[in-house]
């Protein structure tokens, strides 16, 4: 492998990793604080997708103001979904809780289908094909933006939950939850902002995705198992966890993709997960660590 | 002993049970009796979309047949398609075939889109004598293994990397020479197969294969795959992907300013959502049994046909197969005056279709050597100005191939 190569391999394995770590921090924001496992996530990362495209094919927003419209829808799903869905479920065992967000995810899939037919959508601007040269290597523009969004995202997060109410609450919250009921804590109150902020955080990442890929009911298959992996590498409910589980996984994907087989290097993010559940089975960065 | 007796006599009842259609004529053979075709196509499942799809050319060509006065040589027989749901299942294509066969007495059977599901039918049909006519399956060996009864108006995997490398000849007499290749497929069984085709046909025919990359189904970034094409020094390069793949590796060549003669396969390459990736997809070629716009009479009188039974509807690749493969049958069946199975499968050796309303595929001429398959042949079409255009073979070409640097 030339030099050329491993260091397109490994920009490129950090790009992917920061997209990759756009989709998780909110699958571990709501792990976090509430305890439930999303399999919905990537259905609504889908549905932010769509947003993104409907904004730019039928009101000529750019993705990148699209962010400022879908986000908020996004948020309101969120909110809606607590209370509408999650709620009820919090009084049932955890089985019961990953069904109900499994069924969600098949059911959104299947509407998406019936309203936007399995054809593959795109967003096609100039910057569809622009790129940024370092060097030998580049970044396409699409990714390059919405990797940069990445780290803009956990930065506002980091500094969120370090240095504001909220998100004293929250972490009060996901470290005793009945500690934090009995100081006087809003809890539902808590659970419903964390999931509004999570899957606020998705519609970010959908129209920022959207017009570096496309987008098809299905889509969000492609993320919701690698978001999975990233934060159970990163530690289940750690911030910093995602980024470094997701350049991780990034890297590691991409390295190994340009070096052996595609169906090979499919499979490493699974090893990796392997490796570290074997190992460090509270994940890189554990969440206690983080907070 | 008492047992051995029954034996026999079952025996020979099963002998008269077989010898009987022989001797007494069939009922096909009352001049207003139909022709009956059983046609075996996916309606529900995961083939759902491409079965109701295949449906409508089926049923065209039998509206047509019908209009233009049915079977003339059985006097006026109408064509009656006996239509079967597989359900996307090899299973069902096996049951629903032998059901045809031995329940609805059809005399011949037409179908079944995958290659998975059309094997097993193909073989029912070949074990109880019943012409099978293959649509769309590609898999080599269903003209490979002697089947008498199986015919296909398909082409066979294998055959594309020659028509690549047909095309690849041609473009080098018109000064446009592309000497080295470049591979990237997707890692899953189509794209495999299509990438052990090329490179066992490709360098044979002095076409070196420089780099040969794989990829994932949902690849969020090809810069590095696209760096590895580059890199290589090839000037050409043969892609297999389903479409949204497509789009982002077309726009990752584009990002590098890396525009090679780029090959895409099949329905997945020849897509509205390929050309939907704007300027990176404009002047790509594409490798495809038929396209709509083939300068042809009977395929533009196809395509208009199809448009006017379903209006706002262009037919694709497969449909047109669909449409020959019913077409072949009934004119089979005319040849051989008869209904019959055995002397539909005589005709069928000896049809030779060049004009006509069934004249709707690329070659010139579609009839069945002694294994069933057709000399069939597949076009080059290229993206020119936001629309895919039939640029080879030159005999049914819209137009030249427009160079690639657009």
């Amino acid at each position: 492998m030339s030099t050329t190569i491993f260091l397109q391999a490994l920009l490129s394995g950090l790009t992917n990793g920061a997209i990759y770590a756009l989709v998780a921090v909110g699958l571990t924001l709501v792990f976090g604080v509430m305890r439930i496992v999303n399999f919905a996530h990537g259905e609504f990362l889908m549905l932010a997708m769509y947003g993104g495209y409907l904004a730019f094919t039928f009101l000529g927003i750019d993705p990148i103001l699209a962010v400022f419209l879908v986000a908020p829808v996004l948020m309101l799903m969120g909110y809606l979904l607590f209370d509408g869905l999650i709620r009820p479920a919090l009084k049932v065992p955890e089985i019961n809780q990953m069904a109900v967000t499994l069924g969600l995810s098949l059911l959104l899939q299947y509407l998406a289908l019936v309203v936007f037919k399995a054809d593959n959508l795109l967003v096609t601007q100039e910057r569809s094909t622009a790129s940024i040269w370092l060097g030998p290597v580049l970044i396409q523009m699409p990714q390059a933006i919405a990797a940069l969004a990445s780290i803009i995202l956990l930065g506002l997060f980091y500094l969120t939950l370090r240095k504001t109410d909220l998100g004293l609450i929250m972490r009060v919250v996901s470290q005793s939850r009945d500690g934090a009921a009995l100081s006087g804590i809003d809890i539902s109150g808590t659970y419903r902002w964390a999931m509004a902020i999570g899957l606020g955080t998705l519609g970010i990442a959908g129209p920022l995705m959207v017009s570096a890929l496309y987008v098809n009911p299905h889509v969000g298959q492609l993320f919701t198992l690698k978001a999975f992996v990233i934060v159970i590498v990163g530690g289940m409910g750690s911030f910093g966890g995602v980024l470094i589980g997701a350049l991780l996984v990034g890297v590691a994907e991409s390295i190994a993709a340009s070096w052996l087989t595609a169906s090979v290097a499919a499979a490493v993010p699974f090893a990796l997960l392997i490796l570290v559940m074997l190992l460090r089975p509270e994940g890189l960065v554990p969440a206690g660590g983080s907070r | 002993m008492t047992k051995f007796t029954i034996d026999r006599r079952q025996t020979l009842l099963m002998g008269a049970a077989v010898a009987m259609p022989a001797i007494i004529p069939s009922r096909g053979r009352a001049a207003t009796e139909a022709l009956k075709i059983g046609v075996l196509v996916p309606m529900t499942g995961v083939h759902a979309s491409d079965g109701i799809r295949m449906l409508k050319a089926h049923q065209l060509a039998a509206k047509m047949i019908n209009a233009s006065g049915g079977i003339k040589s059985l006097g006026g027989a109408k064509l009656e398609l006996v239509v079967t749901d597989i359900q996307s299942k090899p299973e069902v294509s096996r049951a629903e075939a032998e059901r045809l066969i031995s329940r609805e007495r059809v005399s011949a059977l037409a179908g079944a889109w995958a290659s998975a599901t059309t094997i097993p039918a193909a073989q029912i049909a070949d074990r109880n004598r019943t012409p099978f006519m293959i649509t769309s399956a590609v898999n080599d060996a269903l003209t490979e293994q002697g089947m008498k009864y199986v015919f296909r108006t398909a082409v066979k995997a294998k055959w594309f990397g020659g028509y690549i490398a047909d095309f690849l000849d041609y473009q080098k007499t018109k000064g446009i020479a592309v000497g080295k290749i470049a591979l990237a497929t997707e890692d899953g069984p189509a794209g495999q197969a299509v990438r052990s085709n090329y490179t066992s046909v490709m360098p044979g025919r002095g076409y070196p294969i420089l780099t040969d990359e794989t990829f994932r189904t949902g690849t969020p970034d090809f810069s590095t795959i696209v760096t590895k094409l580059r890199t290589s020094g090839a000037d050409g390069v043969l892609t297999c992907a389903y479409a949204e793949d497509s789009t982002v590796l077309l726009r990752a060549l584009a990002a590098q300013n890396f525009r090679p003669l780029y090959v895409g396969f099949g329905g997945a390459h020849v897509n509205q959502t390929v050309l939907a990736a704007g300027k990176p997809s404009d002047r790509t070629f594409g490798v495809v049994e038929w396209s709509p716009d083939l300068n042809k009479p009977a395929s533009l009188a196809f395509v208009k046909a199809f448009a006017e039974a379903h209006p706002g509807e262009t037919p694709l690749s497969n449909q047109a197969q669909a449409f020959v493969a019913t077409y072949a049958l009934a004119l089979a069946a005319d040849a051989a005056k008869s209904t019959d199975r055995n002397a539909i499968r005589e005709a069928l050796t000896s049809l030779k279709i060049t004009d006509g309303p069934a004249a709707v595929l690329p070659a010139p001429v579609l009839s069945f050597d002694e294994q069933g398959q057709s000399p069939s042949t597949c076009v080059i079409v290229q993206a020119i100005d936001g629309k895919f255009v039939t640029v080879w073979p030159e005999a049914v070409a819209v137009r030249p191939p427009a160079p690639v640097q657009g």
